[in-house]
């Protein structure tokens, strides 16, 4: 029988990670807001929302529990429909 | 801080773009997470824009007026067209008066019969060059009441203490674990002390 030990430490991820290539345009696309709790960060994040709306982007919003986790999967395929993501507050 | 750029991460990962909102102070928790995740080298100046610290103290429209000034840097990292811009680590680094040493590595140097005396001179030297490279992020720690201090650098290992004071939190969220911190020192320091084998960092909760 073969036993697989995963190592419980760091999450640090090898190889580095890709990034999503960037659209062209803003017109027409979905914006998903990933709102993480932080004093403000719905007031930022909703400003940000009203002046992009003007570029034909249509918000979709997704909130998370707590700012000091990551995006609960929920959170994750909510907006995973999405074209482009904003998310904060970071600090 | 951190855990936004993980979402980030995740995010791209599923083929979608994503950029954040950061406040200035964290910048160096920005960069220490970047190299701790591997990514790319321009990654936090072309997909973080940045907010002057603090915002929670803000009005609405004080904090709308943020973004207004900023939307042009929004719509630039959405469609990947923000600019680079150079390493925000030169506070720190002025601070300790490190900044020259920034651009020499330090490796630990073994010198036959007079080792002990050059490896303890090398040591002196990596734990006050890590001591630079770290100061930005103790900083950023600084900002919601706590700290990260450098005690001593030997047989490469770097120790520490992480001192949690009246944080700017109510449950402690604010402040990542030490071994995360510990990880995220290492990911900054291992650079430019070639020599550094292991970051332990101790938890010390100061009398308030």
């Amino acid at each position: 029988m073969t036993f697989v030990v995963h190592d419980p430490r760091g999450t640090r991820i090898d190889p580095a990670p890709s990034l999503a290539p960037r659209p062209g345009s803003l017109a027409g696309l979905r914006l998903g807001v990933l709102d993480n709790g932080k004093e403000q960060a719905n007031v930022l994040l909703g400003r940000a929302v009203e002046l992009l709306a003007g570029d034909g982007l249509t918000p979709v919003f997704a909130r998370k529990p707590s700012f000091a986790h990551v995006a609960p999967p929920e959170a994750i395929e909510a907006l995973a429909m999405c074209d482009i993501v904003i998310t904060g507050l970071g600090g | 801080m951190s855990c936004c750029m993980r979402d980030a991460v995740t995010l791209e990962a599923r083929g979608i773009p994503t950029i954040i909102l950061v406040n200035d102070v964290f910048a160096p928790i920005a960069h220490a997470t970047a190299a701790l995740l591997a990514l790319p080298a321009d990654y936090v100046s072309t997909n973080i824009v940045w907010l002057p610290h603090p915002t929670s103290n803000l009005t609405a429209a004080a904090a709308a007026m943020l973004i207004d000034e900023r939307i042009e840097g929004v719509r630039a990292a959405l469609l990947g067209l923000a600019q680079p811009a150079p390493l925000r680590v030169a506070s720190a680094n002025a601070a300790s008066g490190g900044g020259a040493a920034l651009e020499e590595p330090v490796h630990s140097v073994h010198h036959g019969g007079s080792g002990n005396h050059s490896e303890s001179e090398s040591d002196s030297a990596a734990l006050a060059l890590a001591r630079g490279i770290v100061e930005g992020l103790a900083e950023s720690l600084r900002a919601d009441g706590a700290d990260l201090v450098l005690l001593n650098f030997g047989q490469g290992i770097l120790e520490g203490e992480v001192r949690i004071g009246e944080l700017t939190c109510d449950d402690g969220s604010c402040i990542m674990p030490a071994d995360a911190l510990a990880k995220m020192v290492e990911a900054m320091v291992k650079p430019k002390v070639s020599s550094l084998r292991l970051v332990t960092l101790r938890e010390i909760v100061l009398d308030r």
